[in-house]
């Protein structure tokens, strides 16, 4: 268990804090009232008892009514300060995500080696790390809230009584210590609990998500076996931790009662003596509960405050250079009217493109690919002319999908340099996209959504018939419930692995690309059904389409205008 | 979506607390003495202040001052006394339920599997039990000591003024009622955020794990304008769950406020008339406040009720699905490769479509067949049904002269090894990978053997951690290296049959063509099915099986087929070759 990497949690809440000052702004005010409203209302109880038995102050009908303003008014301005607050909470999640879903899909360079491996743990940083530094903004509220609250209650006690104030808070900062010395165990036994459950549930996936591999091999018991042995491991751990946070929870709980019962052993003598009225007893009840709020608060804020360092240093590595000062800054987030409405993205006619729009030849130079320690792609070149079918061929682990995903700037490149007619690209990711070139990778994902919302996704939806009819999707359509507004997609109806891509082929094709990049279409094909979306691409009367596409399908290398084959990572053809 | 629990429901839940009714009663009773004891606090105030004003001495007052810190530290300490009972407790029927959740999803059928996604898995079996645990250990002890403590303040503040204590009670009572009117109100706005949220984070999940196909597309800023109205859902559907839930309970502690001014004003009214002392009046107000805390708590702890209740019923009706194939009985299979034999096989997935029609045919012990066909002609079927991962709906496949029906799953399916095309890589070591966590009994030679055989030594050295390796899924390894790798689980399960389904489809021909010659050591003396789009896999099996549309079209010895030019094989080899040919 090595220990996560952090940034600072406070600069990045603060950050996200200064993007609306307002909405941070206003819960701080409502909650510093909910808060403190007790010590007013305190003094009033003083004044009440002191009118009793009997007294000659101000009469106890108006005190009685003075308090019951403060104790319900407490509970009117929480109303609007927790509906304000869950917009705030809201906004606070929707800044980091925004900045880091933006980032991900349109900032220069590579995007897939920021996010964690499986798309799960992907989301959790959306999720989960977000959820984690909304937590410090809140806590941050109810910090600054009991913070104001102690202190202003501290010296009306001390104005009343040092002895009792000294015997409230004496627990208080006895407690804050003690859980200043038990919070880095409890966030050892927070640690090894996660990393348990982590285990368990991962494992759950991983057998049933391989449940076939497992019944083939009547591997259930072995399952069983280990599920057990995790399951107790969990068990230990969540033990720790759950008696960790009880306890914890209970010392800071204790502060109140014990404060009280200190000061009442403490004050004896001068009650005794008269110094000390009742309605002084009755305020020290009152005040050693709303001062002693801080201890739990204050572990809550150093336990949130560290949760999200290692979050705020997650989220920063989704961002390009890992920056999280880049996740938290001002963004605009749409969240009281929604987003204005979408405008498609129309593309140019394929023959009208002149300039740097148009496909010329496309020019690789040494192209070099290092990922996890060796060379997947050492110096590779190539050259692709317009209306040109160039396929790349070669063994297993040759770097085929590596040489395409580093052309297209997917993955980085260590070396290498590519040209688009004769002009140097510096950043392949956000310039060999449509309309210049689309992708159709070799596992393609499709999208829960309607069948043509997945096609298109924000393309104007003109070119559609003409790119279902391409990817020979047309006969396909007729057979689903829905045509074209079938949901799709994992949460979809179950389309086949040959639907599947030829799916992503429409969608790679209604953005008429100058080229289009094809990672071995045949895994999922069969012979007859890939020969005619490539007879499509290239009948006579098509516009000429420049193709480079991985393959080992013989009728499509004797289709080929130029075959490159690689064995590894270097062009032997 | 949620009726009110069957019989059935708790008693899943009663069945498992049984064996802990002990420690469940020990737990009770710790937790009323823990409960009662705060009770004494309000009382001891009371009594201080009363003493005080009747003049007692300091260190009559300060022994009172002492019993107050006395009782409310035990308390605390008993509190925590319970928790630690409770946890264990807690863990200790949550995780029995788990494994017997875990057994019995293992023991379901394929096609029941295909319905229900290994995420969906993880919350049936683990996420719903947590509910159910938690509820059975903390919230029943919760619920009951919170009621008792209730009930202990409205008993004791009656001795002291039953005016007092009747406010009390109806304070509490106005508050019920208006938590459970506004918790019925609320529900449906927080099922709307749950769902708003669920779409934004599955949405997202998606596109993240799509990030490719997105980027290099260029739809990036659809991807963009969806999460942006999926978060202004959420804003809308948060603020408006919370103006009704928590609204509730602003109301709720507005009635508590308003409740304990009314006791103070009715005992201090009785007070002025000398009915009541000062002491009493401090200790009736306190007793008002006190019942408001665990009165949250039960209104917490009711949320999760509702969860529990949900989980314990999906937990009871996971219990109660059946297996669509019941085990058989017969473990006896003879030593050495079995015959297989279909015998007016029909079968379709459910659909109505059938997927193989009456197929029959006979494979000798120890030899091999090919089965070609198009994409959808029911070649995979044929294997399936050999490891009998779905029943037939006509006829009978025996393996050793055994219908498989007759047989345990267990006896069956260990004696046959599957390669498919989609080979799944579990994230765990590379030795559980091989082993399938330790089925398959082979020591680390044997291991690192069957992995140089299939030519992954040269990956295998690469690793840093070598059979301790924790591989990540499938990220580490292409397509084709997890082909590998199920044939090196092959060589190591060492079965009497051996099917093979595409089993070298993402294979390049060379790695391919290597690949066989090692296996060839494999296929000998075992009866193998093998079933290729690339009829030169197919060169050395005894036998071929042409399937279409689901029929049997043709079924001979290969070299009799290969060399009569009427027949479909000979029609296909020929097809091939010349498709080769051009290629090369």
């Amino acid at each position: 268990m090595s220990a996560p990497e952090t940034q600072s949690s406070a600069r990045f809440a603060w950050r996200i804090l200064k993007a609306d000052p307002w909405t941070w702004g206003i819960s701080l005010v409502m909650w510093v009232t909910f808060f403190s409203l007790p010590l007013p209302a305190g003094l009033v109880l003083r004044a009440i008892l002191d009118q009793l038995p009997d007294g000659d102050g101000a009469p106890l009908g108006v005190l009685l009514a003075i308090l019951l303003g403060f104790e319900v008014g407490r509970w009117i301005v929480l109303f609007p300060a927790i509906v304000q607050w869950h917009g705030a909470w809201v906004f606070w999640h929707t800044v980091p995500r925004v900045n880091a879903l933006r980032s991900l899909v349109s900032d220069p360079g590579p995007a897939t080696d920021r996010l964690p491996g499986s798309s799960g743990e992907a989301v959790s940083r959306f999720r989960d790390d977000a959820r984690d530094i909304a937590q410090v903004l809140d806590v941050w509220l109810d910090l600054i809230a009991a913070g104001i609250t102690t202190v202003a209650g501290v010296i009306v006690l001390f104005l009343i009584s040092p002895v009792a104030a000294t015997a409230i808070v004496a627990p208080i900062l006895l407690v804050l210590g003690i859980g200043h010395l038990l919070a880095a165990r409890l966030r050892e036994w927070r640690w090894a609990e996660r990393e348990a459950t982590a285990g368990v549930t991962g494992f759950i996936g991983d057998a049933f998500g391989a449940i076939a591999t497992v019944k083939v091999a009547a591997a259930e018991p072995a399952i069983l076996d280990r599920f057990a042995r995790l399951g107790s491991t969990r068990a230990d751990a969540a033990r720790s931790d759950q008696v960790g946070t009880q306890l914890a929870q209970t010392l800071g709980g204790i502060t109140a009662n014990a404060g009280l019962g200190l000061a009442l052993v403490l004050i004896a003598p001068a009650m005794s003596r008269g110094d000390l009225s009742t309605g002084d007893i009755g305020l020290f009840t009152t005040y050693a509960t709303a001062v002693a709020s801080l201890p739990r608060v204050t572990a809550r804020w150093s336990t949130f405050q560290r949760q999200g360092d290692v979050s705020a240093a997650r989220l920063g590595r989704l961002m390009p250079d890992h920056d999280p000062d880049q996740a938290s800054g001002a963004v605009p987030t749409f969240l009281r009217d929604g987003p204005p409405p979408f405008t498609t993205v129309t593309p140019s006619v394929p023959a009208t493109r002149a300039g740097v729009e148009r496909l010329t030849s496309l020019r690789v130079e040494g192209l070099r690919v290092r990922l996890d320690d060796t060379d997947q792609l050492d110096g590779v070149d190539l050259e692709v002319h317009r209306g040109q079918f160039v396929v790349i061929t070669g063994p297993v682990g040759s770097g085929k999908s590596v040489l395409l995903r580093a052309l297209l700037g997917l993955v980085p490149r260590t070396g290498g340099t590519v040209w688009w007619n004769d002009a140097e690209v510096v950043d392949p990711a956000t310039f060999l996209v449509p309309p210049r070139a689309a992708y159709l990778p070799q596992v393609p994902r499709l999208f829960s959504e309607s069948l043509a919302d997945t096609v298109l996704l924000g393309h104007d939806p003109a070119g559609l018939p003409a790119a279902l009819e391409q990817a020979r999707l047309v006969e396909d359509l007729t057979d689903m419930p829905h045509g074209l507004d079938t949901t799709v997609g994992p949460k979809g109806v179950r389309l086949s692995g040959g639907q599947i891509q030829r799916t992503a082929a429409a969608r790679a094709l209604v953005r008429t690309p100058e080229m289009l990049v094809v990672d071995d279409l045949s895994s999922a094909l069969d012979v007859a059904t890939e020969s005619e979306i490539w007879d499509g691409l290239f009948a006579p009367d098509a516009a000429a389409l420049t193709v480079l596409a991985v393959s080992h399908r013989p009728r499509v290398l004797e289709r080929a205008d130029q075959v490159i084959e690689l064995r590894d990572g270097r062009r032997t053809a | 979506m949620h009726g009110s629990p069957s019989p059935a429901d708790s008693r899943l839940l009663f069945q498992y607390l049984r064996p802990e009714r002990r420690p469940l009663s020990a737990l009770l009773a710790l937790l009323v003495v823990a409960m009662v004891l705060p009770l004494a606090g309000p009382l001891l105030i009371g009594a201080f202040v009363d003493a005080a004003l009747d003049g007692e001495s300091a260190s009559q007052l300060a022994a009172l001052g002492g019993l107050f810190l006395l009782t409310t530290l035990t308390g605390d300490a008993l509190q925590l006394v319970v928790t630690w009972f409770s946890v264990r407790l807690a863990w200790r029927v949550g995780n029995r339920l788990r494994l017997d959740l875990c057994r019995h999803a293992l023991g379901l059928d394929l096609d029941w599997h295909g319905d229900h996604s290994a995420g969906q898995l993880i919350e049936r079996i683990d996420g719903d039990i947590d509910a159910v645990t938690r509820f059975a250990s903390t919230a029943v002890l919760q619920l009951a000591g919170n009621t008792i403590l209730v009930a202990g303040v409205l008993v004791i503040s009656a001795v002291i003024d039953w005016r007092a204590s009747l406010l009390i009670a109806i304070t509490v009572g106005i508050a019920v009622v208006v938590l459970i009117r506004m918790r019925r109100i609320a529900v449906p706005y927080y099922d709307e955020e749950r769902e708003v949220q669920s779409h934004l984070y599955g949405d997202l999940e998606e596109r993240l794990g799509g990030l490719e196909d997105i980027r290099a597309n260029g739809a990036g800023p659809w991807a963009v304008h969806k999460l942006h109205e999926h978060s202004a859902g959420w804003w809308r559907t948060a603020r408006r769950a919370a103006a009704r839930g928590d609204g509730g309970l602003t109301l709720a502690g507005g009635v508590f406020a308003a409740g304990s001014v009314g006791v103070l004003a009715l005992s201090a009214w009785q007070c002025r008339q000398g009915e009541l002392s000062v002491g009493s009046v401090l200790a009736l107000l306190r007793f008002s406040q006190m019942v408001s805390d665990p009165l949250w708590r039960v209104a917490e702890q009711l949320a999760e009720a509702q969860k529990a209740i949900a989980g314990t019923r999906r937990a009871a009706r996971l219990l109660a699905e059946e297996s669509a194939l019941p085990d058989g009985t017969r473990d006896d299979l003879p030593d050495g490769p079995p015959a297989i034999a279909f015998d007016g096989v029909s079968f379709g997935y459910g659909t109505g479509t059938d997927v193989l029609r009456d197929v029959s045919f006979s494979l000798p012990a120890g030899t091999s067949v090919g089965v070609v066909g198009r994409t959808g002609s029911g070649k995979t079927t044929i294997g399936r049904l050999v490891a009998r991962l779905w029943d037939t709906e006509a006829g009978t496949v025996s393996v050793g002269g055994v219908d498989v029906r007759e047989l345990t799953l267990r006896a069956l399916r260990s004696r046959i090894g599957i390669v498919t095309q989609e080979v799944e890589v579990f994230r765990a070591t590379v030795r559980d990978n091989l082993t399938v966590f330790g089925t398959l009994d082979a020591d680390d030679d044997a291991v690192t053997g069957a992995l140089d055989t299939v030519g992954l030594g040269d990956w295998f050295g690469s690793l840093e951690h070598g059979l301790d390796q924790h591989l990540e899924g499938d990220t580490e390894l292409s397509a084709g290296e997890g082909q590998l790798l199920a044939f090196a689980r092959l060589l190591l399960a060492d079965p009497g049959v051996v099917i093979l389904d595409e089993a070298s489809s993402r294979l390049d021909p060379d790695t391919e063509t290597r690949l066989i010659a090692a296996t060839d050591r494999l296929l000998a003396g075992r009866t193998a099915i093998i079933i290729a789009h690339r009829l030169s896999t197919l060169d050395r099996v005894d036998q071929i099986l042409v399937l279409d549309h689901g029929r049997l079209v043709e079924h001979g010895q290969r070299a009799v087929l290969a060399e009569d030019p009427e027949s479909r094989f000979h029609h296909l080899l020929a097809t091939s070759r010349a498709a080769q040919e051009v290629g090369r």
